[in-house]
């Protein structure tokens, strides 16, 4: 079992095609943190927005870098996840919230994953900090 | 429904769009997982059938899938039905 200071990282290409392995490692550490099925469905999401996210953005051209996904356990029943990259600059939480309230005909199509990662995080924060974009979400079973 | 299959439902419905079918009916019980690529190919679908004077009928929907349609508002702009029967019968 992973517990507090004993975190365990993934590195592998950021690219969409690396998301199955990083699921599969997460799901390690969501079995260690006896999380429920329920926190595991929203932990798949998170990670999925998360990394079609740096997929998208960190790394404009055609040779994607790297994207290292760390897990710790802060305590059980809840599992805190960080997804770092070195690419742009780029706070995903900065962008606007949709406009939940238009009609079906006036919706664009997308738009909606930092939304979900939004509400259901548990917790969540992104710093910047020498050359590393830093995004860390928890799920916890109290939330 | 993931980035990995997103697309079938896409096609499927495309399909279907093909044939002259305008309103369509997709039964969720046997989905567990949907992330915004799946929410996306949901409301592009919906949107055509819509554009047709058709419309894009749900049902079945529970855990996480109801959550996600929940938080992103989709349930108050989509017909959402509780039975494949009433989903069907439409009104």
């Amino acid at each position: 079992m992973s517990v507090a200071g004993a975190p365990r990282s993934l590195t592998l290409t950021a690219k969409p095609a690396s998301l199955r392995a990083i699921v599969d490692f997460l799901r390690e550490g969501a079995l260690d943190a006896s999380l429920s099925e329920q926190h595991i469905g929203q932990l798949d999401l998170l990670i999925e927005e998360l990394i079609l996210n740096v997929c998208n953005h960190a790394y404009p051209g055609h040779n994607p870098g790297e994207v290292t996904v760390t897990y710790s356990i802060p305590a059980p029943g809840e599992l805190s996840v960080e997804v770092a990259d070195q690419g742009v600059h780029f706070n995903p939480l900065k962008s606007d919230p949709p406009d939940l309230s238009l009609s079906l005909e006036d919706r664009p199509i997308g738009g909606l994953g930092i939304h979900l990662v939004k509400t259901l995080a548990s917790s969540l924060n992104y710093r910047r900090a020498q050359g590393w974009n830093r995004l860390t979400f928890g799920i916890s079973a109290g939330s | 429904m993931d980035a990995e299959n997103a697309s079938q439902f896409e096609d499927k419905c495309k399909d279907c769009l093909a044939e002259g079918q305008t309103t369509l009916v997709a039964d969720l019980s046997g989905l567990a997982y949907i992330g915004s690529i799946g929410l996306r190919s949901f409301i592009s679908v919906a949107k055509t059938l819509q554009g047709k004077g058709g419309a894009l009928r749900l049902c079945g929907m529970k855990g996480l899938v109801k959550q996600v349609f929940e938080i992103t508002g989709l349930l108050q702009i989509l017909p959402v039905y509780e039975s494949l029967e009433s989903a069907v019968l439409g009104g």
